[in-house]
């Protein structure tokens, strides 16, 4: 309604609108990117594992010295673990989702196929029979291995099974359109014929690495670790905890001379792998809000100056017949415009700045929905912190106006 | 046009209670220019509050145009303000961000004209106050004088049946001030009624009406009567 | 006529403590994210070791998958090497001190026997490790090129472990169990730091030195785990023999090289090795071997993740919001009191006198902006420390960078108060004095 002389207005005393133009378009600019990123990082955060997640722990066991038989007394450990109360199974391993450690490799399909690069890598899983159970992941496909297929791995060992599990988005990725059960595929690394056969089919669960280009591609060797290694346990709902805290005095009961070391829920793990990203979503979120509360304080200021400035100026309007609404609405249509200009050239510059983010730090490319949400916010946020100034502004007795001086 | 009957005015704080109008009556006819005067502190500007629906009173009666505006709430009487009233102050109270054609505008648009009209209202009084050659020029740009005239002519803008004027030639040397009062008598002539607050007797005697105030009441009205007899 | 504006200024903020503690709010808030975000990045691209770094290099060599290059982005060779090159590196009498390293774990086993074991990181190296790091010796010194030739079960501990299992650090001479084997401690380090830890990019940059070091021929002879990244083109053999003779890289090479002619010379004796292991059927790929002195190194490995620098941009465009804040609010306020300022201009004062007057009171603003920031800093630092402890050495306070803070603190607000100020002595000295 009042567009043309508002901006008249402004036009005539630019420098502390502009100001505001300016710290809005900062604002815009820093506040889309963060969003962006801290709304990628949160779903990076909560992507699934797959696993049993309330109710699986694991641990490391070292052996000092040569005591014992690596092989048997891993599997007098296992004997001791899957016999405690409220252990649904457990088992060595290599490799659980989210550990940030374990072994990859490369897929082939044919004896000459090229093996290197990204697409074909696949995260390797050992444990025994009872891994599936262990992590709570289910078999979709297929059958799990036979106990008389796993065989003892010892470090330095080179996994070559005659029978593998992969998960569903490997089956996918590797034999698009097709069932992948019975196929041959080789997973050593090294060019030959595919001698690993698919014999089941497992639901989704997420590699070590989540963070990596494809967590999702499994693959399940009947491989049990021994020695040193690590161990993962699943509980009956709500017995984890009890049985996390006498895991050690179990294994002590089977031998003394090693160390249990890395006893850590499954929550542990989760935060362990997510720590920068959540670290990071919870630094910028701080600055947002900051950010937006600086702002904020920026346009409670100026509001203010320009409510005492204008007092005059307000009640000559209010004795010409402005209402009370007609003064709010002048303030309001003076914030909006000034934030408009602040998110036309911060849209622009919110948009420069993701180009470098993408460029030089390697960031995902702002979506364009972004813009009109930060946007929105600062609208908003400008027409609240403007609000209260306005006020005061229609508080203004018009007899101000007749008053001289 | 403007019927103040037993009208009281009482400003109060905390310690103090001040008695800024204390049964004050009075009438103005259609077509009359009346003037109000007073030492400082009788109450001039209280009543010009009242009358301009800027104060509300305390008790009494005050009819505007035939409308009692007891008991009004701020938005009627923000858009009785604005149709039946033109306000001239002191200090002009120009817009100093806003060229005179902008400042005319402004009651217009509280009072929802569409553009065209006014547009049309603007450029007359505009030129009715002989500044239509300068519509775009800023307030600033212009003498003590020609400014009063802007504010004339935002006040005539809306055609008001009522022009209040507060101390309309205060900030003026005497030749801007006689060019002011001229005009302002020309526009009672064609019709518009005047009440003009003043402390220049000499002014005020130039009135069809002279009412004299002193601590918040009227104390002499014969003076005036004379004058007008005077006129005839 | 500085310390009356000083007055001045004070009671000038005195008068409106709402809208100037908003502006020290908003300098200290700007000023503590920029700084905190600064802290990080500096600390992390710090020089781990100034006076060296020069002189160290780290070996690549190429001998990756002859259908393959190892980084097909950038051609780089790989970052590590394999167990046989760094063994075969380190045999070469070349007269640099050279190691090739691994991080491993033993478990240091008490004689105690009521007390548990623990674990203690571990790395393996050549006795030239510990000039080449300028390791602090407390007691003792490295290990012979004997001891290292003949596998001899020693080792240098770190003041920590000494004084866990022993209680003292005075231990040379002492006998320790790794894992049911008897070493003989031979020196034991001072407490030492190397921020970044450069020496093992494929580990975590910010893990301490390791507590235990042993001659790498024992690392080899006792098949010690290798506790970092293995990559391999192809499928080493069986075992441990296997792996550590296999292409698999995952050894760290550094050789000290005091000029470039040594540079010179070390480049051609790889070139010298190189064709010789062709000779053998290895390093099917074209020559790509080089020597990265350290600060190179941590670049081409990027060390400095992303998000610092990211935190890094985004702290310094809030920096940039604040003082455009304090900027606006400084004219609000300054303007505020054109009344105050026409009467002094009216009274005689010129134009550069309100100017500095007005200066003085935006640096006075920057000054307590500083203070503020500075304490927000430490929050901030203590936050990221809770947040990362990771990040526990990395997040402290620097004192060159408290200087910075300060200055920027001044200099920024004094810029954002440099308009404003321009702004006030612009008032015309008449302007004020008659009625409007």
């Amino acid at each position: 309604m009042e567009i043309a002389p508002i901006l008249k207005s402004l036009r005539k005393n630019p420098v502390a609108g502009l100001l505001i133009s300016a710290q809005i378009a900062l604002t815009l600019a820093i506040l889309a990117n963060v969003l962006f990123v801290v709304t990628e990082r949160v779903a990076t955060m909560s992507m699934s594992s797959g696993v049993d997640e309330p109710n699986v722990f694991t641990f490391g066991s070292q052996n000092i010295g040569n005591s014992r038989v690596p092989v048997d007394g891993t599997l007098a450990d296992l004997e001791a673990i899957n016999a405690l109360p409220g252990v649904i199974a457990a088992t060595t391993q290599i490799g659980v989702p989210m550990g940030q450690s374990g072994w990859q490799t490369s897929i082939t399909l044919k004896p000459e196929e090229q093996t290197e690069g990204p697409e074909r890598v696949a995260a390797v899983y050992m444990g025994g029979e009872r891994l599936l159970d262990a992590l709570g992941v289910k078999l979709l496909e297929g059958r799990n291995f036979r106990a008389d297929e796993v065989t003892p791995w010892m470090s330095g060992d080179q996994p070559k099974p005659p029978v593998v599990l992969i998960s569903k988005a490997l089956a996918e990725r590797l034999f698009p359109g097709e069932s992948a059960l019975g196929k041959m595929i080789n997973i050593t690394g090294d060019p030959g014929e595919p001698a690993q056969q698919v014999i089941g089919i497992t639901d989704s669960l997420a590699s070590p690495w989540p963070r990596s280009r494809n967590p999702d591609r499994i693959v399940f060797v009947p491989l049990r670790p021994s020695g040193s290694t690590s161990f993962v346990v699943r509980t009956e709902p709500g017995e984890r905890d009890r049985v996390m805290a006498g895991i050690e005095e179990a294994l002590f009961a089977v031998d003394r001379n090693r160390i249990v070391d890395g006893i850590r829920d499954f929550e542990a793990i989760r935060d362990n792998a997510f720590e920068s990203d959540r670290s990071m979503a919870v630094v910028l979120s701080a600055i947002a809000l900051a950010l937006l509360a600086v702002t904020a304080f920026g346009i409670v200021g100026q509001a203010s100056f320009w409510v005492t400035q204008r007092t005059k100026q307000i009640g000559t309007r209010r004795a010409l017949g402005a209402k009370r609404s007609d003064i709010l609405r002048y303030f309001q249509t003076e914030n909006a415009l000034i934030t408009l200009l602040g998110i036309a050239a911060g849209s622009a510059l919110a948009i420069a700045v993701n180009g470098l983010l993408v460029k030089y730090l390697s960031f995902g490319a702002l979506p364009w929905n972004w813009l009109p949400l930060g946007a929105l916010i600062v609208l908003v946020l400008g027409q609240l912190a403007v609000l209260g100034p306005a006020l005061r502004a229609t508080r203004i007795a018009p007899a101000i106006a007749t008053r001289t001086a | 046009m403007l019927t103040m009957k037993s009208l009281k005015k009482v400003y109060r704080t905390a310690l103090v209670e001040t008695h800024a109008l204390r049964d004050f009556s009075l009438t103005v006819k259609a077509g009359d220019f009346a003037a109000v005067t007073g030492p400082s502190g009788s109450g001039k500007t209280t009543f010009l509050n009242i009358a301009g629906l800027l104060e509300e009173h305390t008790d009494g009666l005050y009819e505007l145009d035939g409308i009692n505006v007891a008991g009004m709430n701020d938005d009627q009487r923000s858009a009785l303000r604005n149709e039946k009233i033109g306000f001239i102050f002191q200090s002009f109270n120009l817009i100093a961000d806003l060229d005179l054609y902008d400042n005319v505008d402004v009651p217009l648009r509280y009072r929802g004209f569409p553009k065209a009209e006014r547009k049309r209202r603007i450029v007359e009084s505009l030129t009715r106050v002989g500044l239509g050659s300068r519509l775009h020029h800023y307030p600033a740009e212009l003498s003590g004088g020609q400014q009063q005239r802007v504010a004339i002519a935002r006040a005539l803008a809306g055609t008001p049946k009522l022009l209040l004027a507060d101390e309309p030639t205060g900030n003026l040397d005497t030749v801007m001030a006689r060019g002011v009062m001229e005009l302002l008598e020309e526009i009672n002539g064609q019709g518009t009624t005047i009440v003009m607050v003043t402390h220049d007797l000499e002014l005020a005697r130039r009135a069809g009406r002279h009412v004299h105030m002193v601590d918040g009441q009227i104390v002499d009205i014969a003076e005036t009567d004379f004058a007008r007899l005077r006129a005839a | 006529m500085t310390s009356y504006y000083l007055k001045l200024a004070l009671l000038a903020l005195r008068r409106t403590p709402v809208l100037s503690s908003l502006m020290v709010l908003a300098i200290a808030l700007g000023l503590a994210t920029a700084m905190t975000a600064f802290t990080v990045l500096y600390r992390m691209s710090n020089n781990p070791i100034p006076h060296k770094s020069d002189v160290l290099h780290a070996v690549q060599l190429d001998a990756w998958s002859p259908d393959q290059a190892y980084d097909r982005e950038t051609n780089l060779p790989p970052n590590q090497l394999t167990h046989g090159d760094s063994r075969r590196l380190m045999a070469l009498d070349d007269g640099y001190r050279k190691t090739g390293m691994w991080r491993s774990r033993v478990v240091v086993v008490p004689e105690d026997t009521n007390v548990r074991p623990r674990n203690a990181s571990a790395r393996l190296v050549a006795p030239d490790f510990f000039p080449m790091f300028d390791t602090p010796f407390l007691h003792g010194q490295a290990w012979s090129a004997e001891q290292e030739a003949s596998a001899a079960r020693v080792t240098v501990i770190s003041r920590e472990l000494a004084e866990r299992v022993f209680n003292r650090t005075d231990v040379v001479g002492e006998r320790i169990y790794f894992d049911n084997e008897n070493f003989q401690i031979v020196g034991v380090l001072d407490t030492w730091k190397l921020s970044p830890l450069f020496y093992d990019i494929t580990n975590d940059v910010l893990n301490d030195p390791e507590d235990v070091f042993l001659p790498f021929s024992v690392g080899t002879a006792k098949e010690m785990d290798i506790h970092g990244n293995v990559n391999c083109w192809q499928s080493p053999g069986e075992g441990f023999k296997g792996l550590i003779d296999s292409e698999c890289i995952m050894t760290q090479f550094w050789v000290e090289l005091p000029d470039a002619a040594a540079r010179e010379r070390y480049l051609s004796l790889l070139d010298g090795y190189v064709a010789e292991q062709r000779k053998a059927g290895r390093f099917a790929r074209p020559n790509n071997h080089r020597v990265t002195a350290v600060m190179p190194w941590l670049e081409q490995n990027e060390v400095i993740p992303n998000d610092t620098r990211m935190f890094v941009g985004i702290g310094v465009a809030f920096l940039l919001v604040c003082l455009l804040n304090a900027t606006g609010l400084l004219l609000a306020k300054f303007l505020r009191k054109s009344g105050e300022i026409g009467l002094r201009r009216a009274l005689g004062a010129p134009k550069r006198e309100v100017f500095k007057q007005h200066l003085i009171e935006s640096g006075l603003i920057g000054i307590f902006g500083a203070v503020a920031g500075l304490l927000l800093t430490l929050a901030g630092l203590a936050a990221i420390r809770a947040l990362m402890p990771r990040f526990e050495a990395i997040a402290q306070l620097d004192l060159a960078l408290f200087a910075a803070l300060f200055a920027t603190a001044l200099i920024g607000a004094i810029a954002a108060g440099a308009y404003p100020a321009w702004r006030a002595c612009q008032v015309m000295p008449a302007s004020q004095l008659k009625t409007h």
